[in-house]
């Protein structure tokens, strides 16, 4: 990863009145803030080697503590070339309707279906009630807002002014995946509780697996779109440097 | 030699000409075997719940072809032309195209429709979708060729 970090750097002061500070400007993106920000001696005060102590070891590799790295995605390149991008959007799509299409034929199946195999005579044990929506519509409220995030205030580079957007940004970011993932365990609570449990046929059951697969569906969109529209960003920020 | 010249160009438009009517006839042969497969899917089985994937794979590339003009800036996407509602567009299209399979196959499922019903529909559908895309692409191409 080229992208720079802003952690502080170790600054060695002689006993001399000369102040040698190593600190790469090139490197950190805001280079007046960050030196604002640290505490910078009086050269008068300081009689000894003093040496602030750094908050990370400088043998570890950059991209391993930078702090903005919990939001960079780690996935592989994949090489589809340009049409990367396109291809991703499209699956993500697919996958999308998918999921749509995979609860609403449990939900088709649970109005048509009178009875269970057999016996026409006795009335279906179980239906798709609202209970069972309520997975689907956490995922689906999960997705939008991870959807409608804009990738480049998350990533927090210079540019934007406010840092409270950045970190805004990431809470609802984190918000939207813990709708997802809430909507995924939701679904296998449904399944196991609602369904499992009760020792339904096969039949039925079947609701239960078609909102997990519902969910999981979701999840995956949401994934395949997020590496489609970060990885070509990231691209472009690479032809930019 | 610029008459030779002329005249061959001119053989060669005409061929041209010629390659693009019988696609354009394919095509159209291609498409109403398709609406025939979708209508024969209804008439047969006395269920006209399947007119509903013509419909869809007819509405299926709108939503691209109305997004397209939105985000393309000649200068800064020259590699792809890639923007929120391009993708929001492409995202869309293949939405509809997934629903167009999916329905029939949920309406058989819940015995709705009769599986004949469903795999008619479903070449049916192909069949229509596939001559769309192969129509705008055939037209593309032949505008790339001109530039």
């Amino acid at each position: 990863m080229s992208s720079p970090g802003r952690t502080p750097q170790a600054i060695e002061i002689q006993v001399e009145v000369e102040v040698e500070e190593e600190r790469d400007f090139a490197c950190s993106p805001k280079p007046n803030t960050s030196h604002a920000s640290l505490p910078q001696p009086s050269p008068s005060a300081t009689a000894s080697t003093h040496q602030w102590p750094a908050p990370n070891t400088m043998s570890l590799p950059r991209s391993n503590y930078d702090p903005r790295r919990v939001c960079l995605n780690p996935f592989p390149e994949f090489t589809l070339g340009k049409h990367r991008r396109t291809v991703g959007v499209y699956l993500a799509g697919a996958l999308f309707a998918l999921a749509q299409w995979t609860f609403l034929d449990a939900a088709i199946l649970s109005k048509h279906a009178k009875a269970p195999w057999g016996e026409p005579d006795t009335p279906a044990p179980v239906h798709v009630t609202f209970v069972d929506w309520i997975p689907g519509i956490c995922s689906l409220l999960g997705f939008l807002v991870v959807n409608l995030i804009d990738k480049d205030r998350i990533r927090g580079d210079e540019g934007f002014g406010d840092s409270r957007a950045v970190w805004r940004a990431r809470l609802f970011l984190f918000i939207g995946f813990a709708l997802m993932a809430g909507g995924l365990a939701g679904s296998i609570t449904v399944l196991i509780l609602k369904y499992i449990l009760n020792e339904y046929p096969e039949q039925f059951t079947y609701y239960g697996y078609a909102n997990v697969s519902q969910n999981v569906a979701l999840m995956l969109s949401a994934i395949v779109l997020w590496i489609a529209q970060s990885g070509s960003s990231e691209y472009e920020y690479n032809l930019t440097l | 030699m610029a008459a030779g010249l002329k005249s061959k160009s001119k053989t060669k438009s005409k061929v041209l000409l010629l390659r693009s009517v019988a696609a354009v006839i394919l095509l159209s042969f291609v498409l109403a075997v398709g609406f025939l497969m979708i209508i024969l899917s209804c008439a047969l089985y006395q269920n006209w719940l399947p007119l509903l994937v013509a419909l869809i794979f007819v509405l299926a590339p709108l939503p691209n072809a109305i997004f397209s003009h939105c985000g393309a800036d000649d200068f800064a996407g020259s590699y792809e032309n890639s923007s929120g509602p391009v993708d929001l567009g492409r995202f869309i299209t293949a939405m509809i195209v997934v629903t167009g399979f999916a329905l029939p196959i949920v309406l058989a499922h819940s015995a709705v429709i009769t599986p004949g019903s469903c795999a008619m529909s479903i070449i049916g559908g192909g069949l229509v979708y596939g001559t769309i895309l192969t129509y705008s692409q055939a037209f593309k191409q032949e505008d790339s060729e001109y530039d």
